[in-house]
C-alpha cells in the first residue's frame, strides 16, 4: 500500500464512511507516506471551511418574478422568430413535407440540365412516338417519312427495352446499347472536323415483294434477307420498312427513303437538286454521324441499289460522313 | 450535511402534503414550495453558476419547470431530489449555453483584475455577492476555486463538498454512475488542492 497512495479514500476517510479494513490500510500508509499526509492536512481544512461556506440571501421579489414569468406569454420558438413577422403558422407536417420536398429536388435533381433537355423534346417526341403527326400539319413530311421514323423506333425499344426512357425522349437508341444517336450527335458535332466525302451511284432496286432479295449487291453490308448478320437492330428496322412498303426508286417515295433514313439516322439533308419525284436521274446529299454508316446503307438497298462506292471501305465510327449520292435511271 | 439538506428531509411530508394541494388546483401551495426551497434552488444555482444574477434566474426557471411539471411528479423519488435534479440540468444547460461562455469571461463576484490576467468588468448586478464573503475570506478563495473547475467536476463538488449529498444521492441527481462520481471528485480535489495550495498553506 506504500507505493499506492490513498489520496481517492482520504475524503471518506475524513467522512468516516471507509470500511475498518480501508480505515486500517489508510492508516498504515499515513504513517509512511509524507505525500498522503499532506493531501489529508489539506482535505481536512477544505471540509472544515467548505462546511462553513456562506448563503446567497433570496431577493425579495423572487416569487413575483416567477409568477410573472408564468403568466407571461411563451416567448416564439426559432420558427415562431421565423413566421411571426408574415403571421404564418407551420405546423410539423408541412415542415416535414417541405423537408422531403428539398431532400427529393436534391436527390432526384428534376432541374439538372439534362433533364431540362428532356422536357423540351417531349412533345415532338411524343408526336412522333404517337404517330398522330398529320401531314397537313406537317408539310413536307410524307406518310412514309412518319412510317420510317416510328419503324425505327419501334424497332429499337423493342431491341432495348431499357433504354425506353431515352427513345421517349427523342433520343434514338442505337441497339447495340453504346450512345445515343443525340449524344452521338452532341459528340459528333462537338468536334468541329469536318466530315468525310463519300459518293455512291444509286440504281433504283426491283424488289419482288416483301422476301425479295439482291445477294449480288455491292458493298461490305449484308443482303436483306441474312436478318442474322444484320450489325443491328435498327439497321434491320430500317431494311425492314423499306422492303414491307416496297418502297422502290421506281416509286414516289424514293428520294424520300433517303431522306427520312438520314433524319431518322440523326442526319441532315444538305442537298437534293435535279431530283423529280421517281428518284431519276439528281443527286441527293446528306450528313449522317459516321457510326450510323452501315445503318443507313441497309436502309437504302430496299430502295436503291448501289452501283458504285467511293470509297469502297466503309468510314471509322467517329465524326460525320458526307454522302453525295448520284442517282441513276 | 448542510442545513437545506437536513430541512428538506424534515419537512419531506410537508412537501408531499403541498404538491396535492397544488394539485387539487391550490395555486397557494405552490407559493409555499417555492418559499420553501428557494434559498437551497438559489444558493445552489449560485455555487454551479458562480455568478448571482445569473444563479437567480436559473432558480426562477426551476421553479417554472417545477410549476409546469408538478403534475407528473409521481412521488417515487423525493420532492426534493427531484427538485436538484432539475436545478442541476437548468445550470447545466445555462453552463453549457454559449450566452453563457461569452458572459463568463466579463462576470465575476470577485475582484476580477486578477482573473487570466485580463482585467474584467463586474456585472451591474441587484445584489453584490463579494459582501457575502467579506466577513470569510477563504470561502470566497474556495468559490473561485470551484467556479474553475471544469462543469463536470464542479456539479459533483458543489454537491458533495457545500451541499453534503451522498455519493448515491449525488449519483441519483446527476445521472452519472457512482464510480465515475467518486473519480471525478477525487480528480476535482487533486485540482483543488493544487489551486488552494498557497490558502491551505
Amino acid at each position: 500500500m506504500k507505493n499506492e497512495h490513498v489520496s481517492s479514500l482520504l475524503a471518506d476517510y475524513i467522512d468516516g464512511t471507509l470500511s475498518p479494513n480501508e480505515t486500517a490500510s489508510v492508516k498504515k500508509h499515513l504513517a509512511g507516506c509524507a505525500d498522503c499526509r499532506e493531501e489529508l492536512r489539506f482535505l481536512k481544512a477544505y471540509a472544515q471551511k467548505a462546511a462553513a461556506f456562506p448563503s446567497v440571501p433570496v431577493p425579495d421579489d423572487f416569487l413575483e418574478k416567477i409568477h410573472s414569468r408564468i403568466d407571461a406569454p411563451a416567448p416564439p420558438g426559432i420558427l415562431g422568430k421565423l413566421f411571426y413577422p408574415l403571421r404564418i403558422k407551420l405546423p410539423l407536417e408541412a415542415a416535414g413535407a417541405l423537408a422531403l420536398t428539398v431532400l427529393a429536388v436534391f436527390i432526384f435533381g428534376p432541374f439538372d440540365d439534362k433533364k431540362l433537355e428532356y422536357h423540351a423534346e417531349t412533345p415532338a417526341a411524343e408526336e412522333k412516338a404517337a404517330g398522330t403527326l398529320k401531314e397537313a400539319e406537317a408539310p413536307g413530311s410524307s406518310r412514309e417519312d412518319i412510317l420510317a421514323r416510328n419503324a425505327v423506333r419501334a424497332r429499337t425499344d423493342e431491341a432495348s427495352p431499357r433504354k425506353k426512357t431515352a427513345a421517349d425522349t427523342g433520343r434514338i437508341t442505337v441497339a447495340n446499347g453504346a450512345v445515343s444517336a443525340k449524344a452521338a450527335s452532341a459528340e459528333d458535332s462537338s468536334g468541329g472536323e469536318p466530315p468525310v466525302e463519300f459518293s455512291l451511284v444509286l440504281k433504283p432496286a426491283h424488289i419482288e415483294g416483301a422476301s425479295g432479295s439482291k445477294d449480288s449487291r455491292q458493298g461490305t453490308s449484308p443482303s436483306i434477307s441474312q436478318k442474322g448478320a444484320y450489325s443491328t437492330r435498327s439497321e434491320m428496322a430500317a431494311t425492314d420498312y423499306a422492303r414491307s412498303n416496297d418502297l422502290t426508286a421506281t416509286n414516289q417515295g424514293g428520294v424520300d427513303v433517303i431522306v427520312n433514313l438520314a433524319g431518322a439516322l440523326d442526319g441532315r439533308v444538305v442537298k437534293i437538286a435535279d431530283a423529280d419525284p421517281s428518284g431519276s436521274r439528281g443527286f441527293v446529299i446528306i450528313e449522317i454521324p459516321a457510326r450510323n454508316y452501315s445503318q443507313f446503307m441497309a436502309g437504302i438497298r430496299g430502295a436503291w441499289s448501289i452501283q458504285k462506292q467511293t470509297p469502297s471501305a466503309p468510314p471509322a465510327l467517329t465524326g460525320r460522313i458526307r454522302l453525295t449520292m448520284t442517282l441513276q435511271d | 450535511m448542510s442545513r437545506n439538506d437536513k430541512t428538506s428531509h424534515a419537512s419531506q411530508p410537508d412537501d408531499e402534503a403541498l404538491i396535492k394541494e397544488f394539485l387539487a388546483n391550490n395555486a397557494r401551495a405552490f407559493d409555499r414550495l417555492v418559499v420553501k426551497h428557494q434559498s437551497m434552488v438559489l444558493n445552489l444555482c449560485f455555487r454551479i453558476i458562480g455568478d448571482y444574477d445569473e444563479a437567480n434566474d436559473c432558480a426562477q426557471e426551476t421553479f417554472i419547470k417545477v410549476y409546469n411539471n408538478l403534475k407528473k411528479f409521481r412521488f417515487q423519488s423525493s420532492f426534493s431530489t427531484w427538485l436538484y435534479r432539475i436545478a442541476i440540468n437548468t445550470c447545466r444547460n445555462r453552463l453549457a449555453s454559449s450566452d453563457n461562455r461569452r458572459k463568463k469571461k466579463t462576470v465575476r463576484i470577485d475582484n476580477p483584475s486578477d482573473v487570466d490576467g485580463e482585467t474584467l468588468d463586474i456585472n451591474d448586478c441587484s445584489f453584490n455577492p463579494v459582501a457575502v464573503f467579506e466577513k470569510n475570506e477563504d470561502s470566497l478563495l474556495i468559490h473561485k476555486a470551484i467556479s474553475s473547475l471544469p462543469d463536470e467536476l464542479r456539479v459533483l463538488v458543489v454537491l458533495r463538498d457545500l451541499e453534503g449529498k451522498s455519493y448515491e444521492e449525488i449519483s441519483d441527481m446527476t445521472g452519472v454512475n457512482l464510480g465515475t462520481v467518486k473519480s471525478r471528485l477525487a480528480r476535482a480535489r487533486h485540482i483543488l488542492r493544487e489551486s488552494l495550495r498557497e490558502v491551505f498553506a
